[in-house]
């Protein structure tokens, strides 16, 4: 799945209200991805063109979830 | 220098109290090296009523200098001009001390003194509230900054593990509610007028390959990297045989991951276990694959994240070091030309900061890293 990991992050920011146009957004979007590595998943290795598997793409679905971040869980 | 912040360095703690009168002092942060008597420091401080926190280190920063002796204090006064709020906490971070004591007592710590201060902790204030840890640096700091987490994950936290001699035998944390292995934090909120940026810096070249991480003993402990010994896999890695591995390439070839927006968060290795087997300085979990990364000279990244605040407006700077990046500064020969980096592009703004044994940003806890504080007036 070509980009599946960016593409599901950038869908779940969205979700979340959340958007780089401000200091707010942007850092609440930063803490994120430092949590999603944190727990495992190294951000380095995904783009919109890398080609990403299902494993990865749980793993990640699974780390946002426990981050109880409401509605877009 | 203004007159909402100031630092200065002092040999005995007896001249601070009349040094910070009418400062109108909110807040004090200071540094101290492992011979200065820091129970005296403890005892004048907590007689000056100002809420403060602090810390023994290895050197320090205040100005335009590094401090490497063993006996002085580095002293930063923050005024209540700038503070709407301050909370200050402690918890029990004694090497007997479980992690999961750890996690619960500060969490249980950090959201009592939130919800006192009336932060909302779903959504705090982005500009003007964070938190400012100085943690205990014999023990680690991963399970405290987890519960901060749990509590709170948009407040934005920077700080630093205490550091000492680098026997790794003592250090000591000391703050308004106790001194000794305990880590504090300063819960700040600030007035309208100001707001803050919390950043870092590492200076580093990607370097080729990955390492997952395939077999961990603890969480610091690594026993393989893509299935081999790691201490073999990383030396094949990085092009070296197992015998060239010292602290010297531990540091030089360190290791991350990214949040993928250009942020690295390093993990250091310590060192060895004989076989092959790798210690690290950080916590890691089975299946993280790694990026490795060769270190460079600091000044370009430095001098570039400098460059980028805005000095007219800038009061404060704070800042939490890595003891390998003083280290090699030291090796490089490049104290002088980097300590006068921060005088020049940010000249008379009020500097403090120390030599870390980790650094903490953003809940992450990280290693040969830089993370700041910067405060500014709008």
């Amino acid at each position: 799945m070509r980009g599946a990991i960016y593409n599901y992050l950038n869908d779940y920011f969205k979700r979340l209200g959340l958007s780089e146009d401000t200091l707010a957004g942007k850092t609440k979007i930063r803490s994120i991805r430092i949590q999603v590595s944190l727990k495992g998943l190294n951000l380095a290795n995904f783009s919109p063109e890398s080609m990403d598997n299902a494993n990865d793409l749980n793993k990640l679905k699974s780390i946002l979830e426990s981050l109880k971040l409401g509605a877009a869980a | 220098m203004n007159s909402y912040i100031s630092s200065a360095i002092f040999r005995n703690s007896n001249d601070i109290p009349s040094a910070i009168e009418g400062k109108n002092a909110g807040l004090i942060i200071c540094f101290y090296g492992s011979d200065f008597d820091y129970t005296e420091l403890y005892h004048t401080l907590k007689n000056t009523k100002i809420p403060f926190i602090g810390c023994m280190d290895i050197a320090r920063f205040s100005n335009a200098q590094y401090q490497f002796e063993t006996d002085s204090v580095a002293v930063m006064t923050i005024s209540k001009d700038i503070l709407e709020k301050v909370g200050i906490i402690a918890y029990d971070m004694r090497k007997t001390t479980s992690n999961h004591a750890m996690y619960q007592t500060s969490k249980d710590e950090y959201a009592s003194a939130l919800k006192k201060l009336g932060f909302d902790l779903e959504s705090p204030d982005m500009e003007r509230e964070f938190s400012i840890n100085i943690l205990y640096g014999l023990q680690s700091a991963n399970s405290v900054l987890s519960a901060q987490n749990e509590v709170s994950l948009f407040l934005q936290s920077v700080g630093g593990s205490s550091g000492g001699k680098l026997d790794f035998k003592s250090s000591s944390v000391i703050c308004s509610k106790g001194m000794g292995a305990i880590g504090a934090t300063a819960v700040v909120r600030l007035k309208p007028e100001f707001s803050f940026m919390i950043d870092r810096t590492s200076s580093f070249d990607s370097h080729e390959g990955k390492l997952v991480v395939t077999k961990l003993a603890n969480p610091r402990y690594i026993l393989e990297f893509n299935g081999k010994p790691a201490a073999i896999e990383y030396a094949r890695i990085i092009g070296k045989n197992v015998s060239d591995l010292s602290p010297e390439v531990y540091a030089l070839y360190t290791l991350g991951v990214e949040p993928g927006d250009g942020e690295r968060l390093i993990t250091s290795i310590m060192k060895d276990d004989g076989n092959n087997g790798l210690l690290t300085y950080n916590d890691l979990l089975e299946g993280t694959e790694l990026s490795i990364y060769k270190a460079k000279t600091q000044f370009e990244d430095r001098a570039m994240k400098l460059k980028m605040l805005d000095k007219e407006k800038l009061v404060g700077y704070i800042s939490f070091d890595c003891v390998l990046c003083y280290l090699a500064r030291d090796a490089n020969e490049e104290i002088e030309k980097i300590a006068s980096l921060y005088e020049e592009i940010l000249p008379g703004i009020p500097k403090i900061g120390f030599g870390t044994f980790s650094e903490n940003f953003c809940g992450a806890n990280v290693n040969q890293t830089e993370t700041y504080l910067a405060i500014t007036k709008r």
